[in-house]
């Protein structure tokens, strides 16, 4: 026998006593509570209706205690076969059925380490690429110190040799952020195999899992992984230095956007314009029109919805214009007098 | 006689079932997915590749594994239910 072969006998057996030390757990198959509470809720008010005689009501109650007592028949079918299923699923496998597991990694798989000191398997996955953008080999590591929800053992995805997303170094894998797989369509299974000692075919979902992409729900899209493409001059950036235009809601760099001295949100060049007054770059939300020349300013540039311009021609329009404050206080000072 | 059926697909169900002697692979794997492509599968009978056209035995342990499992970015921890 290989020494190697030892090992895994040896590890093996740890395994198995490790599955038949774990308690047993609570069946994942809830009882239909709600169904029956409205079923005896249903059948209190029939009671209640009859004793009164109140017969339109009657049949209405009885209507809807059969349909309440057709759920909760339908919702105990479905519990009777999600009971089998779990029984079945969770049966304890044996040591020679464990060692058996080891053994098909090892044929599965390049590279494999059992680290029975460490309570550990670890296997390496052949460099993954996805689209077109290489991710590198990843290390998939059983911990069995790491127990968790009633399973023996927990697992993180390492990656080898890291190719971050530019806006998450901890993003290692569009479905990997800080060593931890989102597992999405995988998760079932792969709860599973660990709680029914299937340590091969956990191996072989979370490997399959790595080597597949879903655009749909990606911590950092394909895409999206080399950084952000700035819409003005074209250069990559990191998320966290570019900004929307608030207007036409593409991306750009911090060199292409601008931010309006009026309302402070970000802009394109192309979506910011110019104030003749003042000369400032502001958003052309922020550009009100002058009710004298029609030309579009600044807020800080009109006084009265005038520009300085206009103001100025229509106070000189009018020689008393600066005496009527004055003409008011004296018209003031007469009715004050009357009174 | 009894065959293990492991099915990595969905709810990653493991079940014994009944079957025919003389019952091949691809017979049993169509039994599972269906209309599916078995391209898009990994079949191993007790952890092993082997061809179509193989006859189950007695006890044979057949999973069969998606090539594709999508992950998702959902909250969901290692390993639970």
């Amino acid at each position: 026998m290989a020494p190697d072969d030892r090992t895994l006998i040896r590890f093996a057996i740890w395994i198995h006593e490790q599955l038949s030390a774990r308690r047993p757990q609570i069946s994942h198959v809830s009882p239909p509570t709600a169904r029956f509470a409205q079923v005896e809720a249903l059948h209190r008010r029939l009671a209640y209706a009859t004793e009164r005689g109140w017969r339109a009501c009657i049949a209405s109650l009885q209507s809807d205690l059969r349909s309440a007592i057709t759920g909760l028949g339908t919702a105990l079918d479905e519990r009777i076969c999600r009971f089998d299923e779990d029984k079945i699923d969770f049966a304890l496998p044996t040591a020679r059925g464990i060692l058996d597991e080891l053994k098909g990694l090892r044929d599965e798989f390049d590279s494999v380490e059992f680290d029975l000191r460490q309570k550990q398997i670890r296997i390496t996955t052949e460099p993954i690429v996805l689209e077109e953008l290489s991710l590198g080999p990843f290390q998939i590591e059983l911990d069995f110190k790491r127990k968790s929800n009633g399973l023996t053992a927990g697992y993180r995805v390492i990656a080898i040799e890291p190719n971050p997303a530019a806006s998450n170094s901890s993003v290692t894998h569009p479905h990997v952020h800080s060593d931890t797989l989102c597992e999405g369509d995988g998760h079932m299974a792969i709860y599973r195999a660990l709680a029914s000692g299937r340590l091969y075919d956990f191996f072989m979902v979370v490997a399959n899992v790595l080597r597949s992409y879903n655009p749909s729900s990606p911590h950092v899209s394909i895409a999206q992984w080399l950084g952000i493409k700035c819409e003005g001059c074209g250069d990559t950036v990191r998320e966290d230095d570019s900004s929307y235009c608030s207007r036409c809601e593409s991306t750009f760099c911090g060199d292409c956007s601008n931010c309006c001295n009026d309302c402070d949100s970000s802009f394109c060049s192309d979506c910011m314009s110019s104030c003749p007054g003042c000369h400032e770059r502001v958003c052309s939300g922020c550009l009100s029109e002058c009710k004298g020349c029609e030309t579009e300013y600044c807020s800080r540039c009109l006084k009265q919805e005038r520009c300085n311009a206009c103001e100025t021609e229509t106070n000189e329009e009018s020689p008393d214009g600066s005496d009527d404050s004055n003409n008011d206080t004296a018209d003031s000072d007469k009715c004050h007098a009357a009174i | 006689m009894k065959i293990l059926v492991i099915n990595n697909d969905g709810g990653g169900f493991a079940d014994y079932i009944e079957v025919d002697d003389g019952t091949t692979v691809a017979q049993m794997v169509e039994r599972q997915i269906g209309s599916a492509k078995p391209s898009n599968y990994l079949i191993r009978v007790n952890r092993q590749p082997c061809p179509a056209d193989q006859v189950l035995q007695e006890g044979d342990r057949i999973s069969i594994t998606p090539t594709k499992i999508e992950g998702a970015d959902v909250s969901i921890s290692a390993a639970q239910p």
